[in-house]
């Protein structure tokens, strides 16, 4: 089934949601328009908005009140691939030029920094201190998220609690945070919202292997980029802790990180390494745990077309191959 | 208020911002983060105005600047292309260092609940940015337009603050005095022959092609002294209606004026 298939129900919802995007983005400055027009235009699977629009409907639902949440939240994602692409020098995301590559890093800077403080204004019409709080506290996790990430990179030291947190402040908390807003925004119970934002954590959770999954098994037309980019990095995910039970493959590892990034041909060799062994099931095992986590999560809630819908796209994420 | 007990505050403030900014990773790596003093004394003394809580007027002043350093942090991303480790290293994180500190803008004024404030902040934000890609990507817009952008970087975190707290003159006063010091730190640097953006925008205008830097240098020195002459009395005008302001301020515009080697004293000769 396809994703948007999942969610029909939201249509006109979401097209108000893209309305507000490309309202919420526009700039003087013609490059400034350009460059966040071009992002927004890139698509992307809006999953944050849908987890917030879903879970709001567990409450008095009200639109134009989440919708303040669900553009606010894609927003700051979008703000911190922009600035990601400068962290990681790339020239490609989802297939196109990145901005950076197409103007340069200031732009990159500037169009990061305009998107975030846009989400930021656009959010404080949300008049619920709570979802403040929580929002500002995800976000503050997810800057030192990524700073660890830097710092963990080529070490192969580090243990799998470390690739957990990691992973959870990169993304598992801003989809546990879209789901607690979209909560917050509709005024549910206390039991409800704690319900969806461990929903929401679990899925993040992943969402996250899936994908770390998918940068050794997907094409570079599936992933819009080459495979093994995360490892050429020197990211070392879930896969690449299975694959170092091996010894064999660590001293391989270690011998590639000597060339920071690691080099294509060492990279396509390491791949091959991680598919000759049992890596990828058992991280696709892992990820399947916190499918169920996140199906259990879900249970106790009445059923609706919404948990329904929250449901398949959790299946949906456990199978996904993009 | 005394300047002892000014001076005592914006030490506690200072050491309050840079609990924030420390970050033991991130300091192996970046610059360290500079804490602009004279905007802090700015937002001090504007919300001494104002009948605020101790902990409100921390959270202002602590957040407020937490913005300028951010935006002042991702200035420092470098823009070429880089190979050796350390400046990947430092590239990478002086991104996210920005980001961090922007991050705990919004939680500090989250913890007191203050939406509005949030808002002002982040309106600045969004100002400053389209001034900043007006001064660097609009090369043939014209001198006074780039002298505006500027005025516009410098100034709008303290002009939005300002507005927010209903203090109008307290505006003018930080408005001209932070372009001022700019142009002033500009100068030094021209002198110093450092090209600057703003010195390449001038000779642009001025030569629409490249030139020799000491040709033109002496040129762009003029269109500086220029537009510096005309802040210090507009300065001087809004300091007269202000004296304690013109107290806490002045002694610092004259140490900028001494080190950059300006003589303020041609231009009143000259008329």
């Amino acid at each position: 089934m396809k994703l948007t298939t999942i969610y029909s129900h939201l249509r006109n919802d979401l097209s108000m949601v893209e309305k507000d995007l490309e309202r919420t983005i526009e700039a003087q400055h013609s490059i400034l328009q350009e460059a966040s027009s071009q992002l927004l235009k890139a698509g992307g699977k809006r999953i944050r908005p849908v987890f917030v629009l879903l879970s709001a409907q567990f409450g008095q639902y009200d639109i134009d009140r989440v919708k303040r949440a669900a553009v606010a939240l894609e927003l700051i994602h979008m703000a911190s691939l922009v600035h990601d692409d400068v962290i990681d020098d790339a020239s490609l995301r989802r297939g196109k030029p990145t901005i950076k590559a197409q103007w340069d890093n200031r732009v990159a800077m500037y169009t990061g920094d305009y998107i975030f403080a846009r989400s930021i204004e656009y959010i404080t019409y949300l008049n619920n201190t709570k979802a403040h709080r929580v929002l500002s506290e995800a976000i503050v996790e997810m800057s030192l998220g990524e700073i660890e990430q830097i710092r963990d990179q080529y070490n192969l030291e580090q243990n799998v609690r470390n690739y957990l947190r990691r992973i959870k402040r990169k993304t598992a908390l801003l989809i546990s945070v879209s789901c607690e807003l979209g909560a917050l925004a509709s005024d549910t119970d206390e039991y409800t919202l704690s319900h969806l934002k461990r929903f929401g954590y679990y899925v993040g959770m992943a969402f996250q292997i899936t994908d770390d999954i998918l940068d050794f098994t997907g094409t570079e037309k599936q992933l819009g980029k080459p495979a093994g980019g995360d490892l050429q990095q020197g990211n070392i995910t879930l896969p690449v802790f299975f694959a170092m039970k091996d010894p064999m493959f660590t001293k391989q590892l270690a011998q590639a990180c000597k060339n920071q990034p690691i080099g294509r041909e060492a990279v396509n060799g390491l791949i091959r390494n991680i598919h000759n062994n049992d890596s990828i099931e058992k991280s696709k095992w892992v990820a399947d745990r916190y499918l169920q986590k996140a199906y259990d999560a879900l249970e106790p809630l009445p059923n609706s077309r919404s948990k329904k819908a929250l449901l398949q796209i959790a299946e949906y994420i456990g199978n996904r191959d993009n | 208020m005394k300047n002892n007990d000014t001076s005592r505050i914006i030490t506690t403030l200072m050491n309050k911002i840079n609990k924030r900014l420390q970050h033991p990773y991130l300091m192996l790596f970046i610059e360290d983060p500079v804490i602009d003093e004279d905007k802090l004394l700015l937002i001090h003394i504007m919300l001494n105005e104002k009948d605020l809580s101790e902990e409100e007027r921390e959270q202002y002043a602590v957040s407020t600047m937490l913005v300028q350093i951010a935006l002042d942090t991702h200035e420092k991303v470098t823009l070429h292309d880089v190979i050796e480790d350390a400046d990947v290293k430092n590239r990478q994180l002086t991104v996210l260092a920005g980001d961090y500190y922007s991050s705990w803008y919004y939680h500090l004024l989250s913890e007191i609940k203050d939406l509005s404030m949030i808002r002002t902040l982040a309106q600045a934000i969004q100002e400053i940015n389209e001034n900043k890609m007006q001064f660097y990507k609009n090369k043939q817009q014209s001198i006074e337009k780039s002298m505006e952008n500027l005025h516009r970087i410098e100034s709008t975190i303290l002009l939005k603050t300002a507005d927010h707290l209903h203090l109008p003159l307290w505006k003018g006063i930080a408005d001209e005095f932070l372009f001022m010091k700019r142009l002033l730190n500009e100068r030094t640097s021209i002198m110093n022959n450092d090209f600057t953006p703003m010195a390449k925008k001038i000779s642009h205008q001025l030569t629409r092609s490249k030139s020799n830097w000491n040709g033109i240098k002496q040129q762009i020195l003029e269109i500086v002294d220029g537009y510096l002459f005309h802040s210090k009395n507009r300065l001087e005008k809004l300091w007269s209606e202000e004296p304690v302001m013109y107290g806490l301020l002045d002694q610092k515009m004259k140490q900028y004026i001494d080190r950059s080697g300006l003589r303020m004293e041609r231009y009143v000769e000259e008329g």
